[in-house]
C-alpha cells in the first residue's frame, strides 16, 4: 500500500516535472541559442500570444525590443505607458529579449505565422527584410507629415526597393573623433584647426608621447574604437566606400589605395605590437584606454558619452568631427540606426503603425533622446530642447546630416565576410596594404557574380 | 485493461505482450525524436534542394550543392579552417588527456585534490569563460604571455594575429580535458598491478610498460573518445563567433569556421537552404570519418574480451 503510494507520488512529480520542462523552449540543436553573446541567456522570456479582442475591447499588442539594462529599461516602459494612457484603443506591451535571440526569434515567429505587432530591428536591412517579405509596409497608414520629420537619408534606408516605406527610424547614430580636452591643451592644439586628414596627422604627432622604447601616450590611431578601414574609406569617397553609386565594387580605386597607405602609416607610427595590444584591449572590453588618458583621440559612436558617464564621469572631453580627406571631400562619417517595423502577418498593422507613430513623434524622440542619450532621424530639433542645450550633443547631431547610412542592394549582402579579411591583412601588417585592396576587389567580383 | 486491449489487436504471446509493452514504456522518448529530431532533420534535407529563407521554399535541384563546390570561396576557406583546427585539436587533445590520467593515478600526496582542480574547468562551460579566456590571452597584460615572458618568450598576439588564433582556441580546449581524463583515470584503475609487475620483473623500462600495456588496454576508450572528438572538431562555432565579435571570423577570416559561415548564411544572410545544404555535407564528411577511424580501430583498438573481429 505505502509502495503504491509512493509510486503515484513519484510519477505525480515526475509528470509535473516533464510538464515544466516542455513550457515552450527552444528545442533541437540551434546554434543561436548557445552562442549567446550577451551573457544574459537566462533572460530569455517566453513569449506570451494574446489573443486579439472582439472590436470594441482594447487590442493588446507586443512590442519587442532588447533593451533591459537599468538604464534604459525603465525609459522604454514609460514610453510604452505614455502610449497606452494616450488613447484607449490599443494597449501594448513591451516584451525585452536578449539581443542575441531575438532577430532569430522574430524570424521564427513570423515564419510560424504568430509575430509580435512591433518589431525593434537595425535600419541597414530594413530593404533587405523587405526584399525577403518579413515585413508590411506603412504607406497605407502613413502621411506626409509623418514622412517629412526625419532626414532624408533615413527615411530613404528605411524604404523598399519597391519604393514603400516599411518602417520608421526610431535612433540613429553617427561617428566623432573624442578628443582628451587636457591633452589638447597641453600641446597647444585648437580642435577647430583639425579639418583635414593631414592636420589630424599632424595634431596626432604632436601630442604623442614616448619614453624610451615605450609608449606613453598615443595620438590618435585611426582603425581603433569604433572606426574601421571602411569608415575612412567611406570619408575618402565622401559617400560611398567599398562601391559606386551604381554598387559596382571598387574596392582598389585610388583614392582607397590612399586612404589605406595613410591608416597603415600611423599605425606604424607606433608599431605593429603596440596596435595589436591596443586592439585586443578594445576587444575584451575591459579597458578603455581613451578614458583612462592612454589615448588622446578616438573614433567612436555618437553613443560613447552614456559609457563614458560611467566609466570615466570626471573625464574632460570634447567631439570634433571626422576632418576631410583632402579639402571639400566633406566631414562625412557612416552611421546607422534602429528602426520600428511591423513584421508580415501582425494581426492589427493599423494599431502596430499608431504606435509606431507616437515612438516617433517629436515629444516622445525629445523624451528618448533626454534619458537614454540615443540621437533621433527627426530634422526638427533645435537648441531649445534639454538634450540639444548640451554642446556634445550639438556637436554631435550636427554630424548627423553628414552621416552617410549606405544601404547596399540586397545581391551584395554579406559581402563584409568576402572583402573583410584582406582588407585585415592589411592592417595587421601580413601584406602590403595596395595588394590587399587588390586581392579584396578579385574576391568582391567573384563573390557578386556568383550570387547573381 | 490493457491486457485486453492487445488481445483485440491479436497479441496473445508472452514475448508479444512483452515487446508491447517494450514500446509503450519508450513511446515518450519515441515521440520526441520522431517530432525534435527526425522531422526537422527530414526538413533540412528537404529543404537543402532549394531555395528556403524561412517563409517560402522554391525547390532548385542541386543548385546549393553546385553553389557551394563552385561558387562560394568562403566555403572552402571555412572548411580549410575546421580541418586544420580538428588536426591539431583532436591529437592534441587526446594525447593530453592521456598523460594527465597517467600522472594522476600514482598515489602522490593531493591526489583528490588535483584530480578536482584537472576536473573543474571542464565543468566550466558557458560564454563567460570564453570572456575569461579573452582576458587572459591579452598580448600585453594576459597571465598566458607574462607566464610565458617569466621564461624569456615573448608571447604572440593570441587573438589578433591569425596563425595564432587557432592555437589560442586549442589552449582553451587543452585547459578542459578533464573530462576526458575522468574516463581514462576510471580505466586505469582497473588495471590489474600484476602486469605492470611482471613487465618490470622482464626489464620494461616506464616508456614500454606505458606503451604496451597502459596504451592498449586504454585503446577502447581512447577510440571512444577519438571519434566524438572528431565529431566535435568539426562542429566547432562558439568559439568562433564570440572571439571574432561580429561573426565574420576576424582576424583575416581564420576563425571563420564551417558552422560559423554556415550560420552567417542561415541567420544573417537568411539563405537556410543552402545552409542545409552545406549541413548534409558535413554530415557527410563526419559520417565518412567516423566509418574510417571504425575501420582503422581493428588495428590498433584492444578489447580484453577479445572480440575485434565484429
Amino acid at each position: 500500500m505505502k509502495r503504491k503510494g509512493l509510486a503515484l507520488l513519484i510519477g505525480a512529480a515526475m509528470m509535473a516535472a516533464s510538464l515544466v520542462g516542455c513550457g515552450g523552449k527552444d528545442t533541437g540543436a540551434d546554434n543561436s541559442t548557445k552562442a549567446d553573446n550577451t551573457a544574459k541567456a537566462d533572460n530569455a522570456e517566453n513569449v506570451v500570444q494574446e489573443s486579439v479582442a472582439d472590436s470594441g475591447e482594447v487590442i493588446e499588442l507586443e512590442f519587442w525590443g532588447w533593451w533591459s539594462s537599468e538604464a534604459r529599461k525603465p525609459h522604454m516602459e514609460e514610453m510604452v505607458k505614455g502610449f497606452n494612457e494616450s488613447q484607449s484603443k490599443y494597449h501594448v506591451t513591451y516584451v525585452d529579449i536578449p539581443f542575441g535571440d531575438i532577430f532569430t526569434k522574430n524570424i521564427a515567429q513570423i515564419a510560424a505565422g504568430k509575430p509580435c505587432d512591433i518589431m525593434a530591428n537595425n535600419m541597414e536591412e530594413v530593404r533587405f527584410r523587405a526584399d525577403q517579405g518579413q515585413v508590411e509596409p506603412l504607406d497605407p497608414f502613413l502621411t506626409d507629415d509623418v514622412k517629412g520629420a526625419f532626414y532624408e537619408q533615413y527615411l530613404d534606408a528605411c524604404t523598399g526597393e519597391d519604393g514603400s516605406v516599411y518602417a520608421l527610424p526610431l535612433s540613429v547614430d553617427t561617428r566623432a573623433i573624442y578628443y582628451n580636452k587636457a591633452h589638447f591643451e597641453e600641446a597647444g592644439i585648437n580642435p577647430g584647426d583639425i579639418q583635414t586628414w593631414t592636420d589630424l596627422e599632424e595634431a596626432a604627432i604632436k601630442l604623442d608621447r614616448k619614453n624610451g622604447d615605450t609608449w606613453e601616450r598615443i595620438g590618435f590611431i585611426p582603425v581603433l574604437g569604433n572606426g574601421g578601414v571602411d569608415t575612412w574609406v567611406i570619408n575618402a569617397n565622401s559617400r560611398y566606400g567599398w562601391f559606386d553609386e551604381n554598387f559596382e565594387p571598387k574596392v582598389n580605386t585610388d583614392v582607397n589605395k590612399e586612404a589605406f597607405r595613410w591608416i597603415r602609416a600611423q599605425i606604424d607610427r607606433y608599431g605593429q605590437a603596440k596596435y595589436d595590444e591596443l586592439s585586443a584591449v578594445f576587444a575584451n572590453g575591459m579597458q578603455d584606454p581613451f578614458a583612462s588618458g592612454v589615448m588622446s583621440m578616438l573614433v567612436q559612436t555618437s553613443a560613447y558619452p552614456s559609457s563614458l558617464k560611467q566609466n570615466a564621469p570626471d573625464l574632460d572631453y570634447g567631439v570634433i568631427p571626422l576632418p576631410e580627406f583632402k579639402e571639400g571631400t566633406g566631414h562625412v562619417a557612416n552611421g546607422g540606426g534602429f528602426v520600428l517595423e511591423i513584421p508580415k502577418g501582425a494581426k492589427d498593422p493599423e494599431g502596430s503603425y499608431e504606435f509606431i507613430k507616437y515612438v516617433t513623434s517629436r515629444e516622445t524622440q525629445d523624451f528618448l533622446s533626454t534619458n537614454i542619450g540615443d540621437f533621433s532621424a527627426r530634422n526638427d530639433f533645435d537648441d531649445s530642447t534639454e538634450f540639444m542645450s548640451n554642446p556634445l550633443n550639438q556637436d554631435l547631431s550636427r554630424c548627423l546630416s553628414e552621416t552617410s547610412t549606405l544601404v547596399l542592394p540586397n545581391e551584395v549582402k554579406g559581402y563584409e565576410t568576402v572583402i573583410n579579411p584582406f582588407i585585415d591583412e592589411g592592417t595587421l601588417g601580413l601584406s602590403n596594404t595596395d595588394d590587399a585592396l587588390d586581392k579584396a576587389q578579385k574576391a568582391l567580383e567573384d563573390y557578386i557574380k556568383n550570387n547573381k | 485493461m490493457f491486457g485486453k486491449l492487445l488481445t483485440k489487436f491479436g497479441v496473445k504471446s508472452r514475448k508479444g505482450r512483452e515487446t508491447a509493452y517494450g514500446y509503450v514504456f519508450i513511446l515518450p522518448w519515441l515521440i520526441g525524436i520522431v517530432c525534435f529530431v527526425l522531422g526537422p532533420l527530414v526538413f533540412s534535407f528537404i529543404t537543402s534542394f532549394a531555395d528556403y529563407n524561412m517563409l517560402k521554399v522554391n525547390f532548385i535541384g542541386l543548385s546549393n550543392y553546385k553553389k557551394m563546390f563552385f561558387q562560394d570561396q568562403l566555403f572552402w576557406k571555412s572548411l580549410g579552417n575546421t580541418l586544420v583546427y580538428s588536426l591539431l585539436n583532436v591529437p592534441l587533445v587526446t594525447v593530453g588527456g592521456v598523460i594527465v590520467a597517467v600522472i594522476l593515478n600514482k598515489s602522490i600526496w593531493g591526489l583528490r585534490t588535483f584530480r578536482t582542480i584537472y576536473y573543474l574547468p571542464s565543468i566550466m562551460v558557458g560564454v563567460g569563460t570564453y570572456f575569461l579566456w579573452m582576458l587572459l590571452l591579452d598580448p600585453a597584460n594576459g597571465l598566458v604571455n607574462t607566464l610565458l615572458g617569466l621564461i624569456g618568450i615573448k608571447g604572440p598576439a593570441w587573438l589578433t594575429d591569425p596563425n595564432w588564433t587557432k592555437p589560442a582556441i586549442i589552449l582553451m580546449h587543452l585547459w578542459g580535458l578533464g573530462g576526458q581524463m575522468l574516463l581514462y583515470l576510471a580505466r586505469l584503475q582497473s588495471i590489474p598491478q600484476d602486469y605492470y609487475e611482471a613487465a618490470s620483473l622482464d626489464g620494461a623500462g616506464m616508456f614500454k610498460k606505458f606503451t604496451t600495456i597502459t596504451v592498449p588496454l586504454l585503446s577502447p576508450i581512447i577510440f571512444y573518445n577519438l571519434t566524438i572528438g572528431i565529431i566535435g572538431a568539426f562542429q566547432v562555432f562558439q568559439e568562433g563567433y564570440i572571439f571574432s565579435g561580429d561573426g565574420t571570423g576576424k582576424p583575416a577570416g581564420s576563425l571563420l569556421f564551417y558552422n560559423l559561415h554556415l550560420w552567417n548564411q542561415a541567420f544573417k544572410n537568411f539563405k537556410t537552404g543552402y545552409a542545409n545544404a552545406m549541413c548534409w555535407f558535413l554530415f557527410a564528411i563526419v559520417m565518412i570519418l567516423t566509418v574510417c577511424n571504425q575501420k582503422i580501430s581493428k588495428k590498433w583498438v584492444y578489447y580484453e574480451e577479445g572480440d575485434n573481429d565484429d
